[in-house]
């Protein structure tokens, strides 16, 4: 049967019609979500009020085992060696200045990870490059056995499209939090543990803003996870000084 | 039997026309795209200490595209490699830019900054995929304080502002061992 170039040419735009409209028309009466979400645009991501913003600061669960390290174990300050802030070039989403939150958590998490028979919260904001002599000046004075000392890797908010698509409100809202610590033995200089240690916690967020209830919870439990397992290893590989 | 053949291109030619567009998004290409593994002695600019080699190069813009999406023209990009050929674990402790001239060190660039200068600005669902994809390609593909074991090499971007850049540009990475309490200084020239 012989086909007339017009009905070819009329085939081929009905083609090309159903191909272009029907993603619309499917989206309109058909996936009416997508299409509702499709019309909601996301905003930028800001700092909520101060009244609203989420706390950092948590019960920490005990470890059951018992102390590997017998003596007292200083945890000095964090020393932040971040790339990005928590988002947007700023730390305040929270209700504590960040690093004083992430500091507390962090003496928590080493003293009820209960690998040391004492923990001592010290004071003291290390320099980009201690050194011996400067962490035995501090065991000294301070009486440690062990020196915790910990850099802060990342601890920010990322928010990331779940369908690689301009269109549609389908984010995730995911917080990585990653710590580098080192268990050191100041009289001998010797690390007898130094690991890092990364998780990420995330939900979805299908809102034109980022509230703090997206981001509040998955910040809380990514620290405690990170402290949780920071612990359990140095039980799992830590070295021991021989008396 | 030829006008079967006229159909079927017809129909290849509306799908080729119809096809969604999204590869054609550069952030959206930035995806997926990583470093070109290779070690640190095979870069242009690159010096070694103990065992330990340290090679940087200046990216260029198309790379800087690929890797990142955009590239701004206030920030340099280096690709750093550390290749740790000796027996201990290492860490690195900070990657500094020194002026070789006065040995003055540059200014920290925040990725902050970086994502400001490269991203898109404005809000909506199109600008918060894109920035989303640059701050996590910001973070995975910078070189951040990170271990090397024994035998490895870790590669990442450095980034350096453009004003007030001059000749004689040196990276200084300083290294910690990880048995001992001990430090080590490498630094690489930057002339290529």
């Amino acid at each position: 049967m012989r086909i007339p170039l017009k009905g070819l040419v009329l085939v081929w735009g009905i083609a090309l019609a159903i191909v272009l409209v029907s993603p619309l028309v499917l989206e309109t009466v058909g996936g009416g979500g997508e299409a509702h979400a499709g019309k909601k645009k996301a905003k930028k991501i800001k700092a909520p009020s101060v009244k609203k913003r989420p706390s950092l600061s948590f019960r920490p669960g005990v470890s059951r085992q018992s102390p590997k390290y017998q003596g007292k174990v200083g945890v000095l300050q964090l020393r932040d060696r971040r790339g990005f802030k928590f988002y947007g070039g700023s730390d305040a989403f929270f209700k504590e200045p960040t690093m004083e939150a992430l500091n507390n958590a962090l003496y928590l998490g080493t003293k009820s990870g209960r690998a040391f028979t004492q923990v001592m919260q010290v004071p003291v904001k290390p320099g980009s490059r201690m050194t011996r002599d400067e962490l035995k000046a501090i065991a000294q004075q301070y009486g440690l056995d062990y020196i915790l000392l910990t850099d802060l890797t990342i601890f920010t908010m990322l928010r990331e499209k779940m369908v690689a698509r301009k269109k549609g409100m389908d984010f995730t809202v995911k917080v990585r939090f990653g710590l580098f610590a080192q268990l050191i033995d100041p009289q001998s200089g010797a690390i007898l543990w130094a690991e890092p240690v990364v998780r990420e916690m995330g939900q979805l967020n299908a809102t034109k803003k980022v509230r703090a209830d997206a981001y509040g919870d998955s910040a809380n439990n990514a620290v405690k996870t990170v402290l949780i397992d920071m612990a359990t290893s140095m039980h799992a590989i830590g070295l021991q000084v021989r008396q | 039997m030829k006008h079967l053949f006229s159909i079927f291109t017809l129909c290849v030619l509306t799908l080729a026309i119809a096809a969604p567009l999204q590869a054609k998004d550069k952030f959206l290409k930035s995806k997926g795209q990583e470093l070109g593994y290779r070690e640190a002695g095979s870069f242009a600019n690159n010096a070694e200490k103990r065992d330990i080699m340290v090679g940087a190069e200046f990216l260029s813009k198309s790379e800087q595209k690929r890797l990142l999406g955009d590239q701004s023209s206030k920030f340099a990009v280096l690709e750093v490699a550390i290749s740790n050929n000796s027996r201990f674990r290492l860490y690195v402790n900070d990657i500094a830019l020194v002026d070789g001239g006065n040995q003055m060190v540059l200014e920290d660039v925040s990725l902050d900054d970086v994502a400001k200068a490269t991203g898109p600005s404005g809000s909506g669902n199109k600008n918060a995929m894109r920035l989303s994809i640059l701050r996590n390609n910001l973070i995975d593909k910078s070189l951040q304080a990170s271990v090397v074991l024994p035998g490895e090499t870790i590669q990442g971007l450095v980034f350096a502002r453009n004003k007030g850049r001059g000749q004689g540009l040196e990276l200084r990475v300083d290294i910690q061992n990880l048995k001992r309490l001990v430090y080590l200084d490498v630094v690489v020239p930057l002339d290529q």
